[in-house]
């Protein structure tokens, strides 16, 4: 049902590109959009949109067995941690009465780069993926964001829950989605926050305490993550075909991106450098 | 409107002297700039982002006859439909979202406007450079980066009521005047400023929204103001914590016993002024700041009646560090919050005195500084 009319919404705009020559469209007529050619998209749509309708299948989980995994490590002498001074709200300084250092970037001993936001940037064109039902959960405990990096598909929800004793505001830096910025008060139910078009890496802050940060990878399928505390990483269930995979740190950018070429039940290894 | 002279609108619009100088000033000034886009003209019509169901469940019941609702439109899951034709639902990558249809004739009469009365200001592409803009503070706003603060509304895109409020009230305490033009004039140059979005954005992205508007609930303390100040007091300082932005109005010994926490217990420095926080909104490519107001001292933007104050609070200020506070908490403590900003402002701002006792008193006080 939606695909028809979606397709039919489409010719109508195509028509309407087509004979309009720059003139305004001819307004909707009253039947209403339950008749189909009586909504018009806007003028600079549905270019694109067309060519996905017939081409993508529906993806199942079973069809890839291939994995690809590996490592994000940081070149070079990592940024020692800064404490952060969370002296503005005493509820939070209660809660980190040892201290608490910057955790923006995480290096361990033998250069591993934590919370590396690894996805498939291209080659999955081939399949339309569903988003889980369930959210990813973004929680606020002891004044900072756990966790700090999360991924998650487009249409799929983000909630963002507030399990401190204090007040947050939930104030999120799309370029592409909807910017939010609600507040969340100490004991307030939680947040579901829609971002539906595919987006890495957003930005989430708190005003309030100006320390706190996350970051949302958002990508149209299943084939993301986020690198381990020794920065490793594996995405698996990848079916036979031709990738790039990019990796992206929320200080550090963007690294170079790899190609890789993977069939069915292989595993291939990649890495991925960064530096200041 | 197409093919009119430069003159017969001079004459038009009795204001020979803006126009000609603009028509004239690029061929005679040696030290003219590259020539910029001058014309009145549009020769496009534009689909702009319309705001969402509530809103035509509104209009529908303000005019009768002219929406009606269509359960078998948008998939099954139902739309409004427009007979004027104005209006429109589409699907554009799985996304649902109402258009409306802003003619080149309507976005010429909003323009011709625009270039008359905004320009000089905001610029002639509306990137909010304009020459007699380029010295005045606050800066005037670009509206190319689809922030606009008094959206009244709980998405970020506000509706064209929410702009024709600012556009006729102005924003006190900057350069922005109030406007006194008519309704016809000022949505016309409202649809020609939305018509300014870059291309996929702001109000020509599907994924962007008109929020739903935020009403101005019923009151609840009109007969007992003074327990709503107090309890006000109670919500800035404690639930809501406004003093971690704006300056906190107790010393540090009462906002512990506000807040419940043990003595000694520190709070931020400088607790009676303002903390400076990051805006989304850049000047010149730069990021900016901006100023959380001391309401005994700032002049507020968008009004101080208790009814703005509960809007502006309950919206937040988009793009700003200010959230949106509806549903956060409940409305009884926004009226109370609103009664209680509203009773600083009267009690102490513009009254220098009254102000220097309170304030001062804060800041002698104990750690208080």
């Amino acid at each position: 049902m939606r695909t028809s009319f979606f397709a039919l919404v489409l010719s109508s705009s195509v028509l309407t590109a087509c004979g309009g020559g720059g003139e305004a469209p001819a307004p909707p007529p009253g039947g209403g959009p339950g008749s189909s050619s009586g909504t018009q998209a806007p003028a600079n749509s549905g270019s694109g949109g067309a060519a996905q309708a017939a081409g993508p299948t529906a993806w199942s989980d079973s069809a890839g067995t291939a994995t690809v995994s590996g490592s994000a490590s940081f070149k070079g002498e990592a940024p020692a941690p800064v404490q952060i001074a969370m002296d503005s709200d005493p509820k939070c300084v209660e809660m980190n009465s040892d201290g608490v250092t910057d955790g923006s970037v995480l290096v361990d001993a033998a250069g591993g780069l934590q919370n590396v936001f690894v996805y498939v940037s291209n080659g999955t064109d081939a399949w339309t993926f569903t988003a889980p039902e369930e959210p990813v959960v973004l929680d606020q405990v002891g004044c900072n964001y756990t966790p700090r990096v999360v991924g998650m598909m487009t249409g799929q929800a983000l909630r963002v829950k507030n399990s401190d004793p204090t007040v947050h505001n939930v104030h999120t830096y799309p370029r592409k989605n909807r910017a939010s910025n609600v507040s969340q008060p100490a004991g307030s139910k939680a947040l579901d926050i829609e971002m539906n078009r595919g987006e890495v890496l957003v930005a989430v802050k708190c005003d309030m305490h100006s320390w706190m940060q996350a970051r949302v990878g958002i990508v149209d399928h299943p084939f993301f993550t986020v690198t381990a505390a020794d920065g490793s990483f594996t995405l698996p269930k990848l079916p036979a075909g031709d990738y790039t995979i990019s990796a992206e740190h929320e200080v550090f950018g963007k690294a170079s991106k790899q190609t890789i070429t993977i069939g069915d039940g292989e595993a291939q290894s990649i890495s991925f450098e960064f530096s200041k | 409107m197409r093919g009119i002279s430069w003159q017969g609108l001079a004459v038009a619009f009795g204001a020979l002297g803006l126009l000609t100088s603009l028509q004239t000033s690029e061929d005679e000034n040696p030290h003219a700039r590259a020539p910029r886009d001058v014309s009145l003209v549009v020769t496009e019509g534009a689909w702009l982002r319309a705001p969402g169901a509530d809103w035509f469940a509104q209009r529908a019941k303000a005019e009768p006859g002219r929406f009606t609702h269509d359960a078998t439109a948008a998939g099954g899951a139902g739309g409004w439909v427009d007979s004027h034709g104005e209006y429109s639902l589409s699907e554009i990558e799985g996304e649902w979202a109402y258009w409306q249809w802003a003619s080149a004739e309507r976005l010429t009469d909003g323009r011709q406007d625009f270039v008359q009365f905004c320009s000089s200001c905001h610029g002639l592409n509306g990137d909010g450079y304009g020459r007699s803009g380029q010295h005045l503070r606050p800066t005037p706003r670009s509206f190319q980066q689809n922030k606009f603060k008094f959206t009244k509304v709980t998405a970020d895109l506000p509706s064209d009521e929410a702009l024709l409020s600012v556009i006729k009230r102005g924003l006190a305490g900057t350069p922005m005047l109030p406007w006194d033009l008519s309704d016809v004039q000022l949505l016309d140059i409202i649809q020609y400023i939305k018509s300014l979005s870059p291309e996929e954005s702001g109000w020509r992205d599907v994924y962007s929204q008109v929020g739903d508007a935020i009403e101005v609930t019923e009151d609840p303390w009109t007969d007992t103001k003074e327990r709503a100040i107090v309890r006000g007091r109670e919500i800035y300082h404690g639930a809501a914590s406004c003093h971690l932005c704006h300056p906190g109005y107790v010393t540090n010994e009462e906002l512990r016993v506000i807040r419940k926490d043990p003595e000694g217990t520190t709070y931020r420095e400088n607790l009676t002024y303002p903390a400076l926080k990051d805006s989304e909104y850049e000047v010149l490519g730069r990021a900016t700041k901006v100023m959380p107001p001391d309401f005994t001292w700032h002049q507020m933007r968008a009004g101080t009646t208790t009814a703005d104050l509960f809007q502006t609070i309950a919206s937040g200020i988009k793009g700003t560090a200010m959230p949106q506070w509806k549903g956060a908490i409940s409305d009884e403590d926004l009226w109370a919050l609103a009664h209680y900003v509203e009773n600083l402002i009267v009690s102490y701002k513009d009254q220098p005195a009254a102000r220097s006792a309170f304030m001062g008193g804060l800041r002698v006080s104990g750690d208080n500084k």
